[in-house]
């Protein structure tokens, strides 16, 4: 086997080469950008393997800990929780009762029928690498057709959108992000807003105009007018609204739906018009596991 | 055979970072275990070593992170490079001077990130910086302080390696 040292002068040019390499990184960020997700497709596909291995290993050992060793309280939890399927129950007959009289008044006025979205499942594999981004990794890349700018949920409600893809592995960015902005939708009084995030992990609705009636409680859900996520998908609830002088909007802070550290399984929204209709809304199409 | 090993430790510390560190967080924020593992090599073992782990890990942390695809390979070849540049200039190594080091480093790493976020006004910068950077910096920071003190302590040859590196100067 060949044994390559380098000379003290060799090392010096190494060294020269790799800071005129971060120069041209640092000076021309986007063409390095490309160059280097040309570059990172291949890799991905060799860091795909030890993330899955140890997200399994995550999974199990959480799955123990919370199977055997966290169990203090569940007897209590089951009783309430039954109690809410009861409720949750009584509900849905009510909501099926709705939704049938609809769709009899909505054949009578010659309605659309607005199409369910198509999906793909995927697993969260992984966090972030870096503390600066609020993301998930997915074990779903460009391969299962999955794209930068595709919206994700889970059956809750809205999780974010893909950024970074590559062919075996791609990034979510979260709502909770400062990075990231929705377009959303107070349910009740129909004022539109920005949903995005804040550096503190907090979620707000920004813009809503300052003759809004908005009240904490109201429910907000995606406007469907940027693409990646069609209209009605649940984001979350109001907590409070901040309505200051002399300011030309008023803003409320919003309880997400989704619990963005307890994901597990996501769908990513291939087509938000769903050209194809499915049968479930939330029912993924790909044959394959997430 | 170097390259292989940064590799592999590329292969196996981005797992660790991405998918257990995030259970064991504090305040929402980790520590960045790549940083900490450049400046480490580039303070042992020079500049040069440290500059090339800065560019598998920082590749590899770019391809697992939603910010632009340059920011975390040029901040930990960079980091690498300004370690094994502080570690010449320093003839005995204590756990007050690598702690004040890597929060040096970890600061100047975080203000790259901040640069690279086009953040608009000064409100959200304070925000991102108390709420990120200066938590990350000040945890790398003890976190390196506390694996130097396990290393001259505890690791077999971990003195002889700092005395080592004295008699370099």
């Amino acid at each position: 086997m060949a044994i390559i040292r380098l000379t003290y002068g060799a090392r010096r040019l190494a060294l020269v080469l790799v800071v005129l390499l971060l120069a041209a990184v640092f000076l021309l960020p986007n063409p390095s950008a490309i160059l280097l997700q040309k570059v990172g497709d291949p890799l991905s596909l060799v860091l795909e393997l030890p993330i899955t291995a140890a997200s399994a290993i995550g999974d199990s050992l959480s799955e123990l800990w919370n199977g055997y060793l966290a169990l203090q309280g569940v007897h209590t939890e089951n009783l309430q929780l039954r109690k809410e399927i009861d409720y949750l129950k009584n509900q849905n007959s009510q909501l099926r009762e709705q939704a049938a009289s609809i769709e009899r008044l909505s054949t009578l006025l010659e309605f659309k029928v607005r199409q369910a979205p198509r999906t793909v499942g995927a697993q969260v594999v992984g966090r972030d690498a870096t503390n600066w981004y609020q993301s998930l990794i997915l074990n779903k890349g460009t391969s299962d057709g999955v794209q930068v700018e595709m919206g994700v949920i889970t059956p809750a409600g809205v999780v974010g959108r893909v950024v970074k893809t590559s062919s075996a592995l791609s990034v979510v960015l979260l709502i909770s992000d400062p990075n990231n902005a929705v377009a959303g939708l107070i349910q009740r009084t129909r004022d539109e807003g920005i949903v995005q995030g804040m550096p503190d992990g907090s979620v707000k609705l920004k813009y809503i105009p300052l003759l809004s009636g908005v009240q904490e409680g109201d429910r907000v859900v995606t406007s469907g007018l940027v693409g990646g996520f069609p209209r009605g998908l649940p984001i979350g609830t109001i907590s409070r609204i901040v309505k200051e002088e002399g300011d030309l909007f008023q803003s409320a802070d919003i309880v997400p739906d989704v619990e963005f550290e307890k994901v597990e399984e996501v769908l990513v929204i291939t087509d938000p018009l769903g050209i194809t209709p499915s049968p479930d809304p939330l029912k993924p199409e790909s044959s394959k596991a997430p | 055979m170097k390259y292989v090993i940064y590799v592999g430790l590329a292969l196996c510390l981005m797992p660790v970072q991405s998918v257990f560190l995030p259970s064991l967080n504090v305040g929402g924020v980790r520590p960045d275990l790549g940083l900490i593992a450049v400046c480490w090599v580039g303070f042992w073992f020079g500049a040069y070593k440290g500059a090339v782990l800065g560019l598998f890990l920082g590749f590899a942390q770019d391809l697992l992170s939603a910010g632009p695809f340059w920011v975390n390979l040029a901040t930990k070849a960079g980091a690498g490079l300004a370690a094994g540049f502080l570690g010449r200039q320093v003839t005995h190594a204590t756990p007050v001077m690598m702690a004040v080091g890597m929060l040096l480093i970890s600061l100047a790493s975080g203000a790259a990130f901040l640069m690279s976020m086009g953040l608009q006004n000064l409100s959200e910068l304070w925000q991102v910086s108390r709420f990120v950077m200066i938590p990350e910096a000040v945890f790398n920071a003890l976190l390196s302080t506390g694996l130097y003190w396990l290393t001259v302590e505890y690791l077999p040859g971990g003195r002889s390696l700092a005395e080592r590196r004295i008699s370099f100067q």
